[in-house]
């Protein structure tokens, strides 16, 4: 059932293009804007690069979690899936999966043209990167797809999401930005372990909460 | 078959459905007449878990229920504005539905097809929904009962001939007299909400009006 639900969210986006393409024309423009704007020198970019990477996707999830919500919201397609006999969990579970695979798939684009422009080295310890990379998105969608479910039939839902979502993903942006300042600088697994269990303690939590809440906040 | 007591309902200050009783059995159709406003769509919404209740119990077959998905299975809405993914092709729309309400595999297409077909749309299968009409969303809302009319015990119809040319109203009215004839091997049984008092009497069993949060 969450496959069904899953490739209707990308039989739209391969349609409309809508998301992927704003996520990325954003990504890259903040990019360009930063490389351009600031003559930095390298030990500078090292420095803010991390913050500069995770600000620029928590500004991309927040487009995207705008848009995959409001896809629901068109002629009230939700109703579709809220008098269906799907179970209010599975919905919450596949706008999950949905959004990570959006969201990795920019990251995948943006990524590369980050390290580009600004002239940084891409971490020797990439696998660690992009395990960190892959359960911080985990979170982001998890929180993302518990708020935007509960306010996605509220009026100008599309303020209230960044006013809602960037307080409760602070810790996880904190600790995303840190672990991977330690791994950009090649620092030991011992030295960011405490950031990454703190990450993967939030992302699986909040996917939990989001499993067993979904069913109540999406109620009128 | 399906059994309400005492449902109330408000927004705000508002009562919408005041302690309402209201009971429906096997192979009975029911037409619910209402001024606009009354609360008829509202009603029907709160019997698919689209809009809560705040008071009150519904009853499936005796048993009480707290909207399961076996129960939602059994019954399908069919609203007034009628949702479909814009962007999907009628045929993506109703594959996508058919998935969700776990029709048998074998076949999809060909039911789809064939349901298209019943209600005059087989031209546009491939047409996304965003160019419909409003009289081709609804043959195409109707057309989700037929592709599903295997698995739903009891049909909501909010409005259902709004919007519909002659031919489409024609073949809305054939459609509701054949769910009535089959009753006596399928089980189906039809609550329809309008404000059209003749079509309702002619389309249903019995009447029931909605007035001041009541059901009489």
């Amino acid at each position: 059932m969450i496959r069904s639900l899953v490739l209707k969210d990308l039989l739209i986006e391969i349609k409309s293009k809508e998301i992927i393409s704003s996520m990325i024309a954003f990504g890259i423009s903040v990019i360009l804007l930063f490389a351009f704007s600031f003559r930095a020198s390298p030990s500078q970019v090292y420095f803010f690069a991390p913050g500069l990477l995770w600000m620029i996707f928590i500004f991309i999830s927040i487009i995207l979690l705008n848009r995959i919500f409001n896809l629901e919201m068109e002629n009230k397609s939700y109703e579709i899936l809220f008098s269906s006999p799907l179970d209010k969990s599975t919905i919450f579970l596949s706008k999950c999966i949905s959004s990570l695979i959006f969201l990795i798939f920019s990251q995948i684009i943006i990524t590369p043209i980050f390290f580009l422009f600004l002239q940084i080295n891409f971490p020797e310890n990439l696998l660690f990167f992009l395990i960190i990379i892959f359960f911080v998105d985990l979170g982001i969608c998890s929180i993302g797809s518990i708020i935007s479910g509960s306010i996605m039939k509220i009026r100008s839902n599309e303020i209230l999401l960044p006013i809602l979502f960037f307080p409760m993903i602070t810790p996880l942006i904190i600790s995303a930005v840190k672990s991977t300042d330690l791994i950009f600088n090649n620092h030991p697994f011992v030295d960011w372990k405490i950031w990454f269990q703190l990450i993967l303690s939030f992302s699986v939590i909040f996917l939990f909460s989001g499993y067993l809440l979904y069913p109540h906040v999406t109620n009128e | 078959m399906l059994r309400i007591e005492k449902l109330s309902k408000s927004f705000g200050q508002k009562i919408i459905l005041d302690e309402v009783n209201f009971e429906i059995n096997i192979n009975e159709s029911i037409g619910l007449l209402g001024k606009n406003g009354s609360g008829k769509s509202t009603f029907l919404k709160i019997l698919v878990d689209l809009v809560n209740y705040q008071n009150g119990s519904i009853f499936y077959n005796e048993k009480k229920i707290k909207m399961e998905t076996s129960y939602k299975s059994k019954i399908l809405y069919l609203g007034h504005q009628p949702t479909f993914y814009p962007s999907l092709t009628a045929k993506e729309n109703l594959l996508f539905i058919s998935k969700i309400y776990k029709i048998d595999e074998n076949q999809i297409i060909k039911k789809i097809v064939n349901s298209l077909d019943i209600v005059g749309l087989s031209n546009s299968i491939n047409l996304p929904v965003s160019v419909f009409s409003s009289g081709m969303l609804r043959k195409l809302s109707i057309s989700k009962a037929i592709l599903l009319e295997n698995i739903w015990e009891i049909l909501l119809l909010d409005e259902p001939n709004d919007g519909l040319d002659i031919e489409g109203q024609e073949m809305l009215s054939n459609l509701i007299l054949s769910w009535k004839n089959k009753k006596s091997n399928n089980n189906k049984s039809l609550l329809i909400v309008s404000h059209n008092e003749n079509w309702i009497k002619n389309h249903t069993d019995q009447v029931m009006h909605l007035t001041k949060g009541k059901i009489n």
